[in-house]
């Protein structure tokens, strides 16, 4: 499946003081394919959030390039690359510019200049997807830090974007109202194509992508399927499903000897 | 907080709530402007009326607007009384030297009296029954001329909304840290003013410190949603002039010219 290549990091080096040594991201180089899923995943301090603000150009990078769609990222070309990359970040209060869910999620349409009519489609779309339409007119003191960080999500669908960054975006959620955001994720990824990069410290959430990416002090120090990854490296805690086959294992029952997803999981428990 | 009625909004379902901001705007500094047309009891006796009229049909107690003047009342009285003491002419009712009471001395008290407090019933009147986001809507819509003048109209109206969108959250963090404050020991509201002044710094510099830190999440947030100040942008909010807008202009009108009418020739308090 030979899928255009969307996203290419190459060689990217940034560090915050110029004075001091220490990069925080060192030579990180990788490619996303189109409608692709990539999870990166890494401890505090490891770099993750930096080559999020790097890629849609809040920061400069000290070398290396960003290609997204064939277009080199610069000082001219950054205001055309955020149109085809959205980035939702952590905090979920300091994310709601509108005063109320509608006028947040038609900021960024506002920004595009788009007619009244218009907005109003791409809004209800919007929150259609999130599950949010009966909140329209809320404002934010009434909702919760989860129905914001939907809000936010909606905000960053309305404008179609190629490429979804989420900064650990789903940290305030719930589990279920995650894993409904987890859906439609899946859903825009596989029948819009738009690929998805997750920045997470949730070994579940990286369980679901394509492919992991592992970061630590600024480099990039393994990739794979989850597969790959999580059964290989001892230094990142497994999923559940994973976790609950190595505590069978280690008690003595017959799991199968090779990493397994939650389907397939469940799929053996249920035989 | 709650002691402060101008500049907060009382939902409801009013006729002056469905206004549009504009003709509400308009109107009160109409209004004002008025207040100095009338030179008699008459205009006066009339203008009053019109207020009460306003305030009756806002559908918020009476109490809330005095409520509302309480904060100023002792500059009121501090003014009036200069007028009183100050002012010569007509029949003399006391003499003490320099300081007379006469009878202009008295009406033009009541006068002033009647002016200050108009202003700011029916400016209460404009700010319960609208709320800030419409209101600043209503300001754009109504600066939007200056912008010939190369006036950032839109960027002073946005900056406005969102410093609006963070009041409620700026109170609960200053609540926040007023609580950890107190959880390591402090006592509020006792020892002397300069004491009393100087527990405030513990709570004013970590409020400026998260403020910073949301400026800067936020114009992230904006800046990768496509905001760039200058660029044409489309507004979701409208704000949609209706008869009842027109017909409340009319009424102004009309005012003007009853007041006109019983305006007495020259200025002239004997009447």
């Amino acid at each position: 499946m030979a899928r255009p290549t969307i996203l290419e990091v190459n060689d990217l080096t940034f560090r915050y003081d110029l004075r001091k040594d220490n990069n925080t991201l060192s030579s990180v180089s990788f490619s996303v394919q189109q409608g692709e899923w990539v999870a990166i995943v890494g401890d505090n301090g490891s770099g993750k959030s930096t080559l999020a603000r790097l890629i849609v150009g809040l920061l400069e990078a000290e070398k290396g390039t960003i290609t997204i769609d064939n277009e080199i990222l610069s000082e001219d070309t950054k205001w055309r690359i955020r149109e085809k990359i959205g980035l939702v970040f952590q905090n979920p209060e300091n994310q709601f510019i509108g005063t109320t869910v509608q006028d947040d999620v038609a900021f960024g349409l506002e920004n595009n200049n788009m007619p009244y009519e218009d907005m109003k489609l791409k809004i209800e779309d919007a929150l259609q997807l999130v599950g949010m339409e009966t909140y329209r007119l809320k404002d934010p003191s009434q909702l919760s830090g989860g129905q914001m960080q939907r809000v936010a999500i909606a905000g960053i669908l309305a404008l179609k974007p190629d490429v979804i960054l989420l900064d650990e975006a789903f940290v305030m959620l719930d589990p279920q109202s995650r894993r409904g955001l987890f859906s439609t994720l899946k859903y825009l990824k596989e029948n819009e194509n738009i690929t998805i990069i997750s920045i997470t410290h949730d070994r579940n959430e990286a369980a679901l992508a394509d492919r992991i990416l592992v970061m630590d002090e600024g480099k990039l120090i393994q990739e794979g399927t989850p597969k790959e990854v999580f059964s290989t490296n001892n230094q990142l805690e497994p999923p559940f499903a994973e976790q609950l086959r190595r505590k069978l294992n280690a008690k003595g029952r017959k799991v199968p000897q090779t990493y397994m997803t939650e389907d397939e999981m469940v799929k053996w428990l249920c035989r | 907080m709650n002691k402060l009625i101008l500049g907060r909004y009382f939902p409801g379902e009013s006729l002056l709530h469905h206004l549009d901001p504009r003709a509400k705007l308009v109107s009160a500094i109409y209004f004002i402007a008025l207040l100095f047309v009338a030179n008699n009891w008459q205009g006066y006796l009339l203008l009053w009326a019109f207020t009460f009229f306003v305030m009756r049909l806002s559908d918020v107690k009476l109490k809330t607007y005095l409520r509302g003047v309480r904060p100023l009342i002792w500059l009121i009285l501090f003014t009036v009384f200069l007028q009183i003491l100050f002012t010569a002419g007509g029949t003399i009712y006391i003499d003490w030297g320099l300081i007379t009471i006469s009878k202009f001395g008295l009406i033009n008290g009541a006068f002033i009296f009647s002016r200050f407090v108009m202003i700011i019933f029916i400016s209460t009147v404009v700010t319960l029954t609208t709320k800030p986001i419409d209101l600043t809507d209503g300001i754009n819509a109504l600066l939007s001329p200056l912008k010939t003048i190369k006036v950032p109209v839109d960027e002073i109206a946005l900056m406005l909304s969102i410093s609006l969108r963070f009041i409620p959250n700026l109170l609960d963090e200053t609540q926040k840290v007023m609580d950890a404050q107190r959880a390591r020991g402090t006592t509020f509201g006792e020892g002397s003013l300069a004491q009393q002044m100087k527990k405030l710094t513990p709570i004013v510099m970590p409020l400026f410190v998260s403020s910073l830190k949301r400026a800067e999440d936020m114009a992230d947030v904006m800046e990768v949603r496509g905001y760039q100040s200058g660029k044409p942008r489309t507004s979701f909010r409208r704000l949609a002039w209706r008869k009842k807008d027109t017909l409340s202009i009319c009424g102004m009108v009309f005012l003007t010219i009853i007041v006109v009418l019983l305006r007495n020739e020259g200025v002239n308090y004997l009447n």
